[in-house]
């Protein structure tokens, strides 16, 4: 029975003017986005590779280095923070640096936003979900079919079960086939060779945008069953629109900023100063003593003297790192912690979990950036120490002698399964999100009188 | 006319469509105006401490000096600069933020002092979730919210009438449809527009609380501005609504149609024309510009080494030839970002022109312009950054020919109090710089395109949605 109603459903509303504009959207629309996302994925990966490019010219890597972040395969699905957030770390040996390099974004995106999958799925789609549902029973209500269908022997919880499938389906229908034709597109404009791990996290990104259409679906319909005509039903679903995308996970954001607030950079910039500067004076005056010592011992040439200026420029190198280390990580907890609890509380918005979802599992998200930054201070940390050990080993060693056997960074990024775990949390609450709202609808349906 | 008017204005009045309007917008504005307080402040504490920070906080010393045998000074003299000071956040962000965050980007001083560039601060100290889920400013509200009422209230304005036969009888009774058009439509909108004047007073004197120094003034003159760019977009998109149902025989049809006009308007054509004009007007990425910066800097040290064949590539030497080819190279680099300023500048404005079919951008481009974070205010941002760099420029040239006065020897710099007097001039040029920030004359010179075409898209609309109007057969 939920088959022949979701048929039913199904080929109604492809019939109406409505499913011209889910086609527009999917066929058209969505290809184009990735089309043009895909070009700039071509130009940034050419940047990635030429500062890699530059960097294997460093002629100072015993002293300078620089970590560069690869481009997320999935970029042109999923922007996510990738235009903004950190991927170069730069280490000096006597200062560390993170820098964010400037991205192709063109500046009229703060003003105007480039739409991307994510945020035709997250956005556009949804609303055309709420479309598609707000009179799915409620329209049935006010014209007097519900009570021919109520006549029947059709369990209720089969015909909210079966017009939900119906709906879904006639947006995932065409969303499937735009999906496919962007990843078509996207190789064919890009010539990556996708590995199988791509395309299953591709699969799993249909996977996850179908089951937020799904949710999304579901709350209309319940809606619709909640409410006596269309009208209300209509004004009820555009104002869960708007809460659901544009309310509730900034409200999550502001709520974690009042929870625990944080320190603005420039304080951090400035307290890494007094770090650097103390660790100066204290090289001023461990060097005064060594031109004391150079004149008690008559120390005239650098081989003498060379040495011990080494020794002392590690030595502020180490206490420096020390603190910049010690002053980062306590900004970097703090403002993690803060990010967590926008994270847990953005997952009250369907929105929410499903952004959350399809960045972490494309790389473009906050976690894979965080993941980035502590690879890279790890290696940043290994690599200077190995340095140092063998400065203070051999203070006359040669630049070659320093950097010869010293570790290559190479990022690959989250590997799936991580990508996939991070990705577990928000796509369960969107499993929840469903039942509830199945339940509820369910409830209100069966409330329904048809006297 | 007048009693259609009427008529449509207390059916909104007493259907509570007007009383949910208002409370629907005064919510939405209040909580925008909360999240942005917060987002506001914490952009002023980042200022404040930029200026109390700026020409502090550094350290100029000579870290080695030893006379060697040959009576040659061996010395080397290392530092920490000042942070840059930020320009301050404009209190109008709280209508429209537009490119705010871009003016949080001060000028840095190198290490090794070789140049003065514009830094760009990482944002990973910040929450990074707030980069996915921006806080909801003003023309978000109004461009999402608004709109959406605006087509609520006109897309069953005839398409409701024709499918309850009331327009029949309208015109049975005597009605001219140039009154009933007239009185429905200018109902409607004043019904709308009651509700959208009350929220915006509201607003406005909630933002007099926290930010008093917006209500008086430049500032109140730019926020009455704001005011009417709103009314004149919410006029467009009800124009539209009451086109769609003109254009309607059934409510429903007319609302699936409204819906898809507001997802086009709103979100595609703005998004995808900022996608095109990529693809159009291609802008070189920033690695390619510094890669051309430093062959052109390779390309002149070369040139100098060969016109000096004399000179010896010690540290000295090495010193006479950044001095040397300091002008030539600060002149190439110029080129070079000149030449990538108008290519970003022609693709701002390619994407500006093809998303201006929508009048969403233009609502965008108006309020940015007059909330002072427009893409002119970054264009007169930019333009003072370089003006402050030729400033520092200057200093440091100066600085330099001091140290060669007074040292013709080099031992690098950092010595006396004196030499730290002169070196504390260059840090100085910053923090006495003032930012200007355009007067309200200017502000509106930019957006006299934007307001004619929302009144053109006005007119057509009205006038379109009339002929529809009038071509209607009730038989």
């Amino acid at each position: 029975m939920i088959r022949t109603i979701a048929e039913k459903e199904f080929f109604l509303i492809v019939k109406t003017l409505r499913f011209l504009v889910v086609i527009l959207l999917c066929l058209l629309i969505l290809p184009i986005s990735v089309w043009t996302v895909s070009s700039d994925f071509n130009k940034e990966r050419k940047d990635y590779f030429g500062r890699l490019d530059v960097e294997s010219r460093n002629e100072r890597k015993e002293s300078r280095l620089n970590l560069f972040r690869p481009v997320p395969t999935l970029y042109p699905f999923v922007r996510g923070i990738d235009d903004e957030a950190v991927n170069c770390v730069s280490f000096h040996l006597r200062s560390w640096n993170r820098q964010s390099t400037e991205s192709t974004q063109s500046k009229t995106q703060m003003i105007i936003p480039a739409v991307d999958m994510a945020f035709l799925v997250g956005i556009v789609l949804s609303g055309l979900a709420f479309l598609l549902s707000y009179d799915s029973i409620s329209g049935e209500k006010g014209g007097r079919t519900l009570s021919l269908i109520g006549s029947f022997s059709t369990p209720r919880s089969s015909v909210v079960i079966g017009k939900w499938i119906g709906i879904s389906a006639t947006l995932l229908i065409p969303f499937l086939v735009g999906f496919c034709l962007s990843v078509l597109l996207f190789v064919f404009v890009t010539g990556v060779n996708l590995a199988p791990g791509d395309y299953l996290a591709l699969a799993l990104l249909f996977l996850l945008s179908a089951l937020y259409i799904a949710a999304i679906t579901i709350i209309g319909v319940a809606i619709s069953a909640l409410t006596q005509n269309q009208s209300t039903s209509l004004f009820l679903c555009l104002g869960v629109w708007g809460l659901i995308c544009f309310i509730l996970p900034q409200a999550a954001n502001a709520a974690a900023t009042s929870l625990l607030p944080l320190a603005p950079p420039h304080e951090l910039q400035r307290q890494l100063r007094v770090v650097e500067n103390n660790g100066l004076r204290k090289l001023v005056e461990d060097n005064m003593r060594l031109v004391e010592t150079c004149k008690r011992n008559g120390w005239t040439s650098e081989r003498e003297y060379g040495p011990y200026t080494t020794w002392n420029n590690l030595s502020m190198a180490t206490n420096n790192r020390e603190g910049y280390i010690s002053l980062e990580n306590e900004f970097s907890r703090e403002s993690r912690m803060q990010e967590e609890i926008s994270g847990v509380a953005s997952l009250v918005s369907p929105y929410g979990c499903f952004k959350q979802a399809v960045m972490s599992l494309a790389g473009t998200g906050p976690g894979s950036h965080r993941g980035f930054v502590d690879e890279a201070y790890r290696f940043g940390e290994l690599y200077f120490r190995q340095v140092i050990t063998k400065w203070s080993e051999n203070p006359n060693a040669s630049r070659e002698d320093l950097i010869a056997g010293l570790p290559q960074f190479s990022y690959r990024g989250d590997d799936l399964n991580d990508r996939v775990g991070k990705a577990t949390l928000p796509a369960g609450v969107l499993v929840l999100v469903i039942i509830v709202f199945i339940s509820a609808a369910v409830f209100a349906f069966n409330r329904y009188d048809v006297r | 006319m007048r009693n259609v008017l009427l008529k449509e204005l207390q059916i909104n009045l007493y259907s509570g469509k007007m009383l949910t309007t208002f409370l629907l917008l005064v919510t939405v504005f209040l909580i925008s105006l909360g999240m942005m307080y917060q987002e506001y402040q914490q952009r002023l504490e980042h200022y404040n401490l930029s200026v109390s920070g700026a020409g502090k906080d550094w350290l100029v010393e000579t870290v080695w000096s030893m006379e060697r045998p040959d009576g040659d000074l061996s010395s080397e003299a290392i530092g920490t600069f000042p942070m840059g000071k930020v320009k301050r956040p404009q209190p109008l962000s709280y209508f429209a933020r537009g490119v705010d965050l871009e003016f949080s980007k001060p000028v840095e001083y190198f290490t090794h002092f070789d140049h003065a560039k514009i830094h760009v601060y990482p944002n990973h100290e910040q929450n990074l979730f707030k980069l996915v889920f921006d806080p909801p400013d003003l023309l978000a509200v109004v461009t999402i919210l608004l709109s959406l009422l605006a087509l609520l209230f006109s897309h069953g304005l005839f398409s409701r009438e024709k499918e309850e036969g009331t327009l029949k009888q309208m015109l049975a009774a005597g009605c001219s449809r140039a009154s009933i058009f007239g009185g429905k439509f200018i109902g409607g909108f004043l019904s709308l527009w009651l509700c959208f004047t009350g929220a915006f007073l509201v607003y406005a004197l909630a933002l007099s609380f926290v930010e008093a120094q917006v209500m008086s003034g430049e500032p109140a003159a730019r926020v009455a501005s704001i005011y009417a760019a709103c009314t004149l977009f919410a006029l467009v998109f009800y124009s539209l609504g009451a086109l769609i149902s003109a254009f309607s025989r059934s409510s429903s049809t007319s609302t699936v149609l409204s819906f898809f006009v507001l997802l086009l308007l709103i979100f595609i054509v703005p998004g995808t024309s900022s996608m095109f004009a990529q693809q159009f007007a291609p802008v070189p990425s920033r690695q390619e510009v510094e890669r051309n910066k430093l062959d052109a800097l390779h390309k002149i040290q070369d040139e100098y080494a060969a016109e000096h064949p004399d000179e010896n590539p010690s540290i000295r030497d090495g010193v006479q030839m950044f001095v040397g080819t300091l002008e030539t190279v600060n002149e190439a680099h110029q080129r070079i970002e000149e030449e990538y300023e108008r290519q970003q500048q022609n693709q701002i404005e390619m994407t500006l022109n093809l998303s201006r079919a929508s009048p969403t951008a233009s609502a965008s481009n108006i309020l940015s312009s007059l909330s002072l974070n427009g893409l002119e205010d970054l264009k007169l941002y930019k333009s003072e950054q370089q003006n402050l760099l030729q400033q520092i420029r200057n200093q440091i040239e100066e600085y330099s020919s001091y140290l060669w006065a007074t040292y013709p020897e080099w031992a690098g710099f950092g010595r006396t109090a004196e030499e730290q007097g002169e070196l504390k001039k260059v840090f100085d040029v910053q923090t006495q710089y003032e930012y200007a920030s355009m007067d309200f004359d200017k502000s509106m010179s930019f957006v006299w395109l934007d307001l004619f075409l929302l009144s053109i898209y006005t007119l057509l609309a009205v006038a379109i949605s009339y002929l529809l109007f009038l071509r209607y057969d009730p038989r």
